[in-house]
Parts: structure tokens; C-alpha cells; sequence
């Protein structure tokens, strides 16, 4: 497996219509030694999940708690088998033979970024670890790989030598971003990566993806139980309610002309001022009225 | 950031130094609640005279103050007084029967650590598996059978019915088998359980799953993101394991006869040799501070945010 050294790949567009992960009447049940009240209510089962994300585009994951969104990602990320139905990643079934492949292109952002990092380890050496691993490379490669890395999220090299602790929540996510743009991945899979971190900082983050969805192609699952954010950065939105898809469509379609219930109970939740500014203002800056766009400061 | 390390390490020496004289003084204290000295050493039916003279001779006739000073001064000196059966220095009698306490303990936490550390990681990375369920169903028996029903049944079959190892004594490696096994046991398993509760924490973390989903090898994770994160609990119990081994190894001495300070201690309490006794306990409080010093200092090197938080 080769990885090219040096900046990373810049993908043009959505040249074609076919997505690059999908799931096809995927079912998933947490295995349990006693079946708890809440699968017996169906809880936490995943019923025949069909989802697809577009090649470049930002597909928008919402529900409850408990209704399976997490779930859905470590389905996606391989690190969890469906009990039933199929994922497809760019167009081939993903099988055991494939994961190591496939985990490569498809990196995960998680909820808790201090959590995300081990403790012990200074941040350059956690960053760069799947290039040594997975690529057997150099170290002075993989310096400017982490260079490229650091300096697209708006990290400076000096937060390299410190400890998980030493750094605030947003440098942290700022990292496991980092973390997954090394191995230049075509899809990223970001599980509530802005519930943790305060307002400046969630506008900070949310910038950063879409500005890296755009400069480099990248394909996002952005999963959160936050309206306004999947409303800013998102083009396609999937609804899940206690692990089936209530709803799904383009954006416009499922924010604007709601179908279900529940969907609407939802979007009433949310202030309808600060919903029809990410709607009305999509090309714009996430609201962050103190923190100018392209410049990501760092804490 | 040297500094900074210098620093908690002159805070934890300094620790342990108070400690140190805080169970000197304890032990003053305790022998001399433990009742007169005198009485203890020429029974009730001493003349006053005898009793003034003794007192004089031990300086039991001056300020308590004045008495604490000199088994100060005499501690440093490592003079611990006479033993009252042995007629020789306290401590001397007591540092000749240390290196078999040693051999035995070195054997017995040896054989705990390599056991109880890797069976906990067996039960915690396969918890379904027979070497699993194994460790733990081993580790639950391990805790709660005693160490002189384990020894009496260990002597019982390996000694009498199979007629393969000695019962007493400590005349040659065959000697050390029964006990050190004996000791290990119960070692092994509290190793065991908090290795196993320690590394399935840290198996179940999000770096761990960050790790998984980034493709690193199993191996990888287990060794450079698991294990690390859950030695700091695993080395506390060690220390503590070790700290405890010089007094923790009484019972199984007692019942292998085995010449070490644990059937010193018990004959010595027995004959009311009380310079020996207090030799002894001040040993153990020694090594159990020692460990706990080297615990604290290994805490430092595995886990680095350990050095800020002191700071």
C-alpha cells in the first residue's frame, strides 16, 4: 500500500452520481446477555437502514439520543458487523478481506476530542502513528505529512511534543482531525464532533470541515442532535428515531417541508430565528460573529 | 520541564522521609503502651531495686523526651538493642534471616506478577474464552481461600500423598516450591482481578476505538495504548504487594517452617523479644515506605501528566 508523500490529493467534485458509502437494509443489535426494556422497546436495534453518502458531499445524520446515530458510524467505520443487510464503500460490498483498505479511507472524528487521545502519548507521535503502522514510512516522510496535516487544521508545530492534557477541546479536535487527514482519507465520519466544545469553538470546527470538505473533496457524515449545525454544513439530511430512518432527503426538503412528526416536533425544538439563518445563509459563516472565517484561531 | 521533574522527585523523597519518621516515632510510642518495659523483662516479682537498676541500665529513669531522643539517635545508628533469646544485636538477628525471606518472596511475587498480570490480561481482552473464564474463576479462589488452608492442602497432596516436595525447611529448592506457590496465590490473584478491570477500561476507551478505526494492529493498541494506560493501578497493587511481602510471608513461614523474618516474628513475640520484634516492624514500615517511593516514582515515568499534576 503506497501513500503519496507530501500534501495531500485535492478530489474534484462529484463526477459521478454513485455513492461512495452505503448502507443497504443494514439491521444491527447489540448483543446482550438479557434483553433490556429498552431493545424490547427497540431501542437500541438499527431496523433496515438504507443511506448513502455522496461522493464530495456532507450527509447530515440526526436523531434523539439512543436512536442508533453513533451506532450508524461505527457500522461505517468497520470497527462493528451489521447482523443483517450490506455497506457498499465505493461501490464494492466491504467484506473482512477489505477493512484494513477501507479504514484507511475512511477515518473516524469523535465526540470527546480529549477523550479521542491517548493520554500518555505526545500529539505528534499519535498523529503520525498509522504512517509508521500502515505504511512503513520514513520519519522524515512522515514530517511532511505532518507538517501538511497540522497546518490544515491551523495548528502550529509547537502543540506536537504535548500531552492530550496540556491542549484545550478544540486544539484536541483540531488534532483528531489532523489525525484523519494524514492518511488522506476520502470519507471523514464525524460522531457529535462539535457537542463537546463551546459555541466559538463549534463554529471554529464546523468552518474548518466544510473548508476541507470543499479544498479537498472530502466526503462527511456529520452526525449530530444539533439542527442548526447539520443545517449550515450539510446538503443531504437523514432522520433516525429509535434506530430506523423516519426521514431522509436534501436539505431543503427535510428542514423546510418536514413529513413526519417527529421531524417536526424537532425543528419546532429549535429557535426559528437562529434556524432560518443557517438555512437563509448557507454560503455563509457559521454564526459566529467574533471569529472571522478562514482563520481558525487556535485557544 | 528537567526542573519540574527534579522537583516532584525531591517532594516525594522529602514524603517519604517524614513518613519514615513518623512510623519511628509511632513505634516509640507503641512499645511504650504496650506496657513497663521492665515488668515485661523481670516479671511482676522484681524487687524495686532490681527494677531502679534496670531502669537506669535501659534509661527508662530519664525524660521521655530524652528517651525519644536517644532511639532516635540509636535508630540511625541501626542499634536496635540486645535480643533478650539470641543475646546478640536486634537488628543482626534480623538481617540474618532477611535474605531467606528475599529468596522467598523474589520467588513468590515473581511467579504472582507473570500470572496474575497476564491472566488478567487474558480475561480482560478475551472475556469469553476458556483462559478467560479460567483466570477469572482462578482469580475469585485465589482471593478467597487462605493462605494456611492452601499451604496444609498444597503439604497434604504434593507432600504426603505424591511424596514429591518436603514439607519444612530450607535445605534446597525443593524446599521453596510449596511455599512460594503458596504465597504467590493469593498475590496472583489480586493482580489478576485489578489487571483485568484496569486493561478492560482502557480496552473499552474512545482512543482505543480511535485506534481501531485508524487500522492499527491489535498488538499495536494492546501494547502502546492499553497497557500503558493501565499500569498505573496494576503497579499500585505491586507496591503494595511488595511493600507488604517482608510481614505477608508470616503465616506461610510459620506453616513451612521456614527459617525467614516471618517465623522470626512469630517466635519472637512468643518469648517476648521485644528489641527483635521492634527490629522487625521497623524493617517492614521501611520497605513498605521504599516501595511506596518507587511506586510513586514509577508513576512519574509511566504516565507523564502524573509530573504536571504535582506541580
Amino acid at each position: 500500500m503506497t501513500l503519496p508523500i507530501g500534501p495531500a490529493r485535492v478530489r474534484t467534485a462529484p463526477a459521478s452520481p454513485e455513492p461512495i458509502l452505503e448502507l443497504r437494509n443494514v439491521d444491527f443489535c447489540y448483543r446482550a446477555p438479557r434483553r433490556s426494556a429498552a431493545e424490547v422497546l427497540g431501542g437500541s436495534r438499527l431496523r433496515k437502514i438504507n443511506m448513502s453518502i455522496g461522493r464530495g458531499k456532507a450527509h447530515g445524520l440526526i436523531g434523539e439520543s439512543g436512536s442508533g446515530k453513533s451506532t450508524i458510524a461505527k457500522l461505517l467505520l468497520g470497527l462493528t458487523a451489521p447482523q443483517a443487510g450490506q455497506i457498499l464503500f465505493d461501490g464494492e460490498l466491504l467484506t473482512p478481506n477489505r477493512l484494513a483498505a477501507f479504514r484507511l479511507r475512511v477515518q473516524p472524528v469523535f465526540q470527546n476530542p480529549l477523550d479521542a487521545l491517548n493520554p500518555v502519548t505526545p500529539i505528534g507521535k499519535q498523529i503520525v502513528a498509522p504512517l509508521l503502522v500502515n505504511f512503513r514510512m520514513r520519519s522524515s516522510d512522515c514530517q511532511a505529512r505532518l507538517a501538511a496535516a497540522i497546518s490544515a487544521v491551523g495548528l502550529s508545530g509547537e502543540i506536537l511534543g504535548k500531552l492530550p492534557h496540556q491542549i484545550s477541546g478544540g486544539q484536541a479536535q483540531r488534532v483528531n482531525i489532523a489525525r484523519a487527514l494524514i492518511l488522506d482519507p476520502e470519507v471523514l465520519i464525524c460522531d457529535e464532533p462539535v457537542s463537546a466544545l463551546d459555541m466559538t469553538v463549534q463554529a471554529q470546527i464546523l468552518n474548518l470541515l466544510s473548508d476541507l470538505r470543499e479544498s479537498r473533496g472530502l466526503s462527511l457524515l456529520f452526525i449530530s442532535h444539533d439542527i442548526r449545525s447539520v443545517a449550515y454544513l450539510c446538503s443531504e439530511i437523514t432522520v433516525l428515531k429509535r434506530g430506523s430512518i423516519v426521514e431522509s432527503g436534501s436539505r431543503d426538503q427535510v428542514l423546510l417541508d418536514p413529513k413526519t412528526d417527529y421531524m417536526k416536533s424537532l425543528l419546532r425544538a429549535v429557535p426559528n430565528s437562529e434556524l432560518g439563518v443557517e438555512m437563509a445563509s448557507r454560503s455563509t459563516p457559521y454564526s459566529q460573529p467574533t471569529e472571522p472565517r478562514h482563520v481558525p484561531a487556535q485557544r | 520541564m528537567r526542573r519540574n521533574a527534579h522537583k516532584v522527585f525531591a517532594s516525594k523523597i522529602a514524603r517519604a522521609l517524614v513518613t519514615l519518621v513518623l512510623m519511628v516515632t509511632s513505634v516509640f510510642i507503641l512499645m511504650r503502651c504496650a506496657g513497663d518495659p521492665v515488668t515485661v523483662l523481670l516479671g511482676p516479682d522484681a524487687t524495686p531495686d532490681m527494677r531502679a537498676a534496670y531502669s537506669g541500665e535501659l534509661g527508662l529513669d530519664r525524660p521521655i523526651l530524652a528517651q525519644y531522643l536517644a532511639y532516635l539517635h540509636n535508630v540511625v545508628r541501626g542499634s536496635l538493642g540486645v535480643s533478650y533469646v539470641y543475646r546478640q544485636d536486634a537488628l543482626g538477628v534480623v538481617l540474618s534471616h532477611l535474605p531467606l525471606t528475599l529468596i522467598l518472596t523474589c520467588c513468590a511475587l515473581t511467579l504472582a506478577g507473570v500470572t496474575g498480570i497476564a491472566g488478567g490480561i487474558a480475561a480482560a481482552v478475551f472475556p469469553a474464552s476458556i483462559v478467560g473464564r479460567a483466570s477469572t474463576i482462578a482469580s475469585v479462589v485465589g482471593v478467597c481461600v487462605p493462605s494456611f488452608f492452601l499451604a496444609i492442602v498444597l503439604m497434604l497432596v504434593f507432600s504426603i500423598h505424591l511424596n514429591w516436595l518436603p514439607t519444612g525447611g530450607a535445605e534446597s529448592w525443593r524446599n521453596l516450591v510449596l511455599p512460594a506457590v503458596t504465597m504467590a496465590a493469593a498475590s496472583s490473584a489480586v493482580l489478576a482481578r485489578y489487571t483485568r478491570v484496569a486493561v478492560r477500561e482502557s480496552l473499552d476507551s474512545r482512543y482505543v476505538l480511535a485506534a481501531f478505526a485508524r487500522g492499527i494492529p491489535f498488538r499495536r493498541i494492546l501494547i502502546h495504548h492499553v497497557l500503558p494506560n493501565a499500569a498505573a493501578p496494576i503497579l499500585t497493587i505491586l507496591g503494595l504487594l511488595i511493600g507488604g511481602a517482608v510481614t505477608g510471608s508470616t503465616v506461610v513461614e510459620t506453616v513451612f517452617s521456614w527459617p525467614g523474618i516471618g517465623n522470626l516474628f512469630v517466635t519472637s513475640v512468643g518469648s517476648r523479644d521485644v528489641p527483635v520484634v521492634q527490629a522487625i516492624v521497623l524493617l517492614a514500615g521501611t520497605a513498605m515506605i521504599m516501595t511506596n517511593l518507587a511506586v510513586d516514582l514509577g508513576y512519574t515515568w509511566l504516565d507523564p501528566r502524573s509530573k504536571s499534576s504535582e506541580t
